[in-house]
């Protein structure tokens, strides 16, 4: 029972703090998460990858995800209640207003302070997911030490970025995130065949 | 997905009229929570109350929760076959690249003046060299931005600083 309050909450946080929808909520899900030490971040990784491939929002999913691995069907329900209730509750206060809500000056301003902060965190994120997956870097004080190539990654990275560099500046398109994960999939299962 | 939403909610049924589309689409990525919630929870308002909301946010809700705890057990039967771990490894790939799309898609509609990226910066240095938790760093954020909106409005510090560009940045 502890278990589900314990998702419930976290998850009621992360669905609290997250403005700009789905990736916003990444470096707040690793970090909770990660806090509890029965998730390992590459744990973490695979599913964000997962929830981001399937339908839905992302939010779901992962709080799904997480919640299942934890506790089963009733962990899944818990944590994704968690996530919904703080936008469910919100909205539902200021339904009436909605229209004054997004011109208010207040509001505004809070978007304003808070995107810039939310961009900055996920970019931390980021710089940390790639030092860790792409050199095997979790700690800046030991990089000597941990250094090493993680090949197929890097040589994954390396195809599906120029591809859609490709794609945008030659033919002015671009990929769904589900043909992204889909293609560096597969990249991830021919390379690795490759180099052995 | 807001394409989806606009073809259901205002031309097929006609839950909510244009007007109102144009205002969940604002508040909806920017108000706390996924997108999806709270879209579904405010057109399902407009359409049936209470009782709208709910049904429609569990309906937004299921099919994602199904599909993941069938994915999930999918997983655990086969987590440890090499195929699924050298898959994964390209994932992490995948990963990187939809964070960094991420990124440049939230910064577009900004104003990227010093603020932007002086906040950024700070964000970025405290998380990543400091490990300063996420949330305190957004809560930061949200009473930053009351305080700057309150400080415009009584305009005390506009009477004592000669410069008005600084605030004019803001």
């Amino acid at each position: 029972m502890y278990d589900l309050m314990i998702l419930f909450l976290t998850f009621f946080k992360i669905g609290l703090f997250t403005f700009g929808g789905g990736y916003a909520m990444i470096p707040m899900i690793i970090e909770e998460t990660t806090k509890f030490e029965f998730i390992e971040e590459s744990e973490i990784i695979n599913f964000i990858a997962i929830s981001e491939s399937t339908p839905g929002p992302f939010a779901v999913n992962i709080a799904t995800f997480i919640g299942y691995e934890q506790a089963g069907i009733l962990g899944s329900t818990f944590a994704t209640l968690g996530v919904i209730l703080p936008s469910f509750i919100i909205i539902l206060s200021i339904v009436k207003i909605i229209e004054k809500i997004k011109d208010n000056k207040y509001f505004k301003s809070i978007i304003k302070t808070v995107m810039p902060i939310v961009i900055g965190l996920i970019i931390a994120t980021v710089l940390e997911i790639s030092l860790s997956s792409l050199f095997n870097i979790h700690t800046l004080s030991n990089i000597k030490n941990e250094f090493s190539l993680n090949l197929t990654s890097l040589i994954s990275l390396l195809i599906i970025t120029s591809f859609m560099l490709s794609l945008k500046f030659f033919k002015n398109k671009k990929l769904a995130p589900i043909f992204i994960i889909l293609i560096c999939a597969s990249l991830g299962i021919s390379i690795s065949y490759l180099l052995v | 997905m807001i394409s989806l939403i606009h073809k259901e909610s205002v031309e097929k049924n006609k839950w909510i009229s244009e007007t109102d589309m144009n205002n969940i689409i604002v508040v909806a990525e920017s108000t706390p929570g996924p997108i999806a919630i709270n879209s579904s929870a405010f057109i399902g308002y407009k359409a049936g109350k209470i009782l709208g909301s709910t049904i429609a946010t569990l309906g937004v809700v299921l099919p994602s929760f199904t599909i993941i705890i069938l994915i999930s057990i999918f997983l655990n039967y086969f987590e440890n076959a090499p195929i699924i771990n050298h898959a994964f490894q390209g994932i992490r790939a995948a990963i990187i690249i939809l964070m960094v799309e991420a990124i440049f898609k939230l910064s577009k509609p900004l104003k990227r003046n010093s603020f932007f990226y002086s906040l950024l910066l700070i964000s970025f240095i405290l998380s990543y060299f400091f490990n300063v938790n996420a949330i305190l760093l957004i809560l930061t954020g949200i009473i930053l931005g009351i305080i700057k909106e309150l400080i415009k409005e009584k305009k005390v510090i506009h009477n004592v600083w000669p410069n008005d560009t600084f605030f004019d940045v803001l």
